[in-house]
């Protein structure tokens, strides 16, 4: 295993070194960003490996998509949420205002 | 009822223990000797080792014209053998040989003598050639070397236990020899006392010990001498002569060296290999050059013995894939199949695409870091033996010449179904079936003796189990080939996401997930009982998918640089209170048993309190303890192996430190060796930085173990996520002690 090629998780390790330079010359606030999607891409490492076939930097660019489509649905998920209870509390604050009224 | 069999060129000799006045099994040719009431001797004067030679037949008429003037050879015959596991017969030349050693020369003047005189390289092929002395004996006369009485009864070989520490050893020094060791194997005697002893109580220097010991030996009367190293032999025999004293180890007189000191590299590791001793009539368990004493004891290794045929002294210093291959080869003998002196079997041409495919390990899923409650642990169990049971892989039948079937999942290789019994699988079905039974007996059995011998057995054969597949892609495997490795791993990574699959459409969450081990939580309120969702995936993959543990927690931890999940370390607390822990420092063989104890308590913290600072607060008192300097210096022992001699390193580490120590001690260290030291002085450069184990150590460095203590405590908190900095941060706020920390 790993002699025909480095494996995934390898490779990934190896591909992020690759952009250190672009990491240094990034303003403080969007380094940690810039970390964020090499997270989101190794969160996928494991069927990112499965798939060996496809090409690689595919592979890194449509893990760091999936993580963000995933961050996207937390999100959309808490906002109904949030809209829910923002909602129970409006019906709340109104009938109070009836009855005051 | 053999258990020593002594080799020599111009006798073989083998030793039994038999019940009193009994007979042994007869072997033909011997004649036997009967050298106590419960032990026989069966002397073979006749033995004449037989090795094979195939070729084309012109080739094979030259050599074996060549031979009928050598003097070693006693015996030449036509013979008919399969070469290859995937041929038919081929006609082959036997060559039997007048003394053992000599096929060793015979088959070396047939490379670089009979070969390139009259063809060209490799038209001639040798077989069965390295078979260990012992093995071969066994296997060629057909003597079974495994006891014969009842397992721990009083007809079971008796073992005498010699140890002397590593620094005596090497100081030549015998007083310090201590023994353990029954007259009769009575499982009482060894729990209530009978424990490590002074040979002489009077100590009364080395003379009386020997003399101790040949009336120890005496009246034992050993037959299997274990030994904490086989440098003893020497030492004993060479003190006893000058001393005067008789004290033969053997049955006879005398000793021989069967193989000098080395070390070796595989896989990237260093080992090293002790010299190799044997006595006439006893065998020799050398403790610390036998993998399977460590794993097995005596029962796990008569049980290779009995498997294998390998006789006790060569299975106890076989690693793992020598037992398989000896099982392996006592397989082929029964099919006709002779073993190939040097392994070849070329890889086959393959497409980029089906390399890419094929060239992969198992399935590991991305951890989820972090704290997890009610966590469910399933795996396969063993999972590769299995699947080429179940999908008959090996070597002859996996990319058969007949069939153009898609049998292996992904790569498209084929599996010729008209293999009745495919040679690996049926080796293998044998271990699995039996440890499934060993496991059964074990459950049922009462009685602690037997339950301790099973739990031995089964030990011993889990290691042949999990390597045996890596051992199909080994490229010196007698019978390996590495097309089955990876049909074995394509296999194994869709059974892991097929059960994942069926996991999820139960309603269960994978948190992290292993090659054959899944750990999943509840994705929803109400999911299908994890024993229904494991019966269902077991029946239709044909594999046993079986409910491990169910943890209270468990912790995944991240690697060192926080980056993300480290595959293979986490820790947990079990439903039944015990806790496992995997990968982190307190597993790691290097680790002080001071600092593993702590991380051990630490993990005892966070599942009281479950939270990171009432962990440090605990790890702050073993600080304070640590730095008052009151732990004992023996349970800071760091234990590692130093990976090559003393003058090739160019860094000045802890391990150099402690090499040079050893050199001046006078104890001889080869790289693969144990290296042991306590550090005393982690700022130093020289050999003072460290002390060996028995020197004093009383001033160790406690900022140095301070700095171990801090890494363990980090890889209990930071699942939680607290690293080395906050870690810190915390402890130099020391009034943050909170009342958690003196309960």
């Amino acid at each position: 295993m790993g002699r025909t090629n480095p494996t995934y998780r390898d490779f990934l390790d190896s591909y992020e070194r690759e952009f250190g330079d672009y990491r240094r010359g990034l303003r403080r606030r969007y380094q940690s960003d810039f970390d964020s999607l090499f997270d989101g891409a190794r969160e996928f490492a494991d069927a990112a490996g499965y798939a060996n076939h496809l090409d690689r930097d595919v592979l890194v660019l449509l893990s760091m998509l999936l993580a963000h489509e995933g961050t996207i649905r937390e999100q959309r998920e808490e906002i109904e949420e949030l809209r829910e209870a923002v909602a129970v509390l409006q019906e709340q604050v109104e009938s109070a205002d009836g009855e005051v009224a | 009822m053999v258990v020593a069999v002594d080799v020599e060129d111009d006798e073989v000799r083998l030793w039994s223990r038999v019940p009193a006045g009994a007979e042994p099994r007869d072997v033909p040719g011997t004649t036997t000797e009967r050298f106590s009431e419960t032990v026989v001797v069966q002397r073979d004067r006749d033995y004449a080792p037989t090795c094979y030679v195939a070729g084309p037949d012109d080739a094979l008429a030259d050599l074996r014209a060549a031979l009928e003037s050598d003097p070693k050879v006693v015996d030449l015959a036509w013979d008919r053998k399969i070469l290859n596991l995937r041929d038919d017969p081929s006609r082959v030349l036997a060559v039997s040989l007048e003394r053992p050693s000599e096929i060793a020369t015979f088959a070396r003047e047939v490379r670089t003598l009979h070969e390139p005189e009259n063809w060209r390289p490799g038209t001639v092929r040798l077989y069965d050639v390295d078979l260990s002395p012992k093995f071969r004996y066994c296997l060629e006369r057909g003597v079974d070397p495994t006891p014969e009485g009842e397992e721990g009864g009083p007809h079971w070989p008796r073992s005498l236990s010699l140890s002397l520490p590593t620094e005596r050893l090497a100081a030549g020094d015998l007083t310090a020899l201590t023994c353990e060791g029954r007259a009769a194997p009575r499982a009482a005697e060894r729990r209530t006392g009978e424990a490590r002893e002074r040979l002489s109580p009077d100590g009364d220097g080395e003379t009386s010990i020997l003399r101790a010991l040949a009336d120890r030996l005496d009246s034992v009367d050993p037959d299997v001498l274990v030994l904490s190293s086989a440098d003893l032999v020497p030492l004993i025999h060479e003190r006893a002569d000058e001393l005067g004293v008789e004290c033969d180890l053997g049955r006879l007189p005398g000793h021989r060296v069967l193989a000098g000191e080395n070390s070796y590299e595989s896989y990237g590791r260093v080992g090293h290999s002790p010299a190799r001793y044997d006595v006439p009539g006893r065998a020799i368990v050398d403790r610390s050059n036998s993998f399977f004493w460590r794993e097995g004891k005596l029962p796990g290794l008569f049980d290779l013995v009995d498997r294998s045929w390998k006789p006790l002294q060569e299975a106890s210093w076989a690693s793992i894939g020598t037992v398989f291959t000896a099982m392996q080869i006592r397989e082929a003998r029964d099919r006709d199949v002779v073993v190939p002196w040097r392994a070849w079997e070329g890889e086959s041409f393959k497409r980029m695409g089906t390399l890419h495919d094929a060239d992969r390990g198992g399935f590991t899923f991305e951890p989820d870091v972090g704290f997890h409650e009610d966590v469910v642990e399933v795996d396969f169990a063993s999972l590769y033996p299995r699947i080429m049971i179940e999908n008959d892989l090996s070597p002859e039948t996996v990319q058969c010449e007949c069939h153009d079937t898609d049998d292996v999942p992904v790569l498209g290789y084929s599996v010729c179904p008209d293999i009745e019994e495919p040679f690996v699988p049926s080796v293998l079905d044998r271990i699995v079936g039996d440890r499934y039974g060993f496991k059964a007996d074990l459950r049922a059995t009462d009685d602690p003796g037997r339950a301790a011998r099973l739990e031995s057995k089964i030990s011993a054969l889990k290691w042949i189990l999990v390597t045996c597949f890596g051992y199909q892609g080994y490229r010196n495997s007698k019978f390996g080939r590495i097309e089955v490795h990876e049909s074995i791993n394509a296999h194994a990574r869709e059974l892991l996401l097929d059960a994942k699959e069926y996991l999820e459409a139960a309603g269960w969450r994978v948190v992290h997930g292993i090659v054959d081990s899944l750990w999943v939580t509840a994705a929803v309120d109400d999911p299908t009982p994890i024993a229904d969702v494991c019966a269902r995936i077991s029946e239709t993959k044909g594999i046993p998918l079986e409910h491990e543990s169910d943890f209270e927690w468990v912790c995944f931890v991240p690697t060192s640089d926080g980056e993300r999940g480290s595959l293979t370390s986490y820790f947990g607390r079990r439903e039944d209170g015990s806790f496992k822990y995997r990968g982190i420092e307190a597993r790691q063989r290097s680790t002080p048993a001071f600092v593993a104890e702590v991380q051990r308590d630490l993990v005892e913290a966070l599942d009281e309190h479950r939270e990171p600072a009432p962990v440090c607060d605990r790890l702050a008192r073993a600080i304070a303890r640590v730095q008052s300097g009151n732990v004992d210096p023996d349970d800071l022992v760091v234990r590692t192996s130093a990976s090559k001699a003393l003058a090739d390193y160019d860094q000045r580490t802890r391990t150099v430190a402690a090499l040079e120590r050893y050199e001046a001690n006078g104890v001889a260290r080869n790289p693969g060796q144990d290296v042991r030291y306590v550090v005393v002085d982690d700022g130093r450069r020289d050999r003072d930085r460290v002390r060996l184990p028995w020197e004093d150590c009383a001033d160790y460095d406690a900022d140095f173990y301070e700095t171990l203590l801090v890494r363990a405590a980090e890889s209990v908190v930071s699942p939680l996520g607290w690293d080395r900095e906050r870690i810190r941060r915390y402890l130099d706020d020391g009034r943050n002690l909170t009342l958690g920390a003196f309960r």
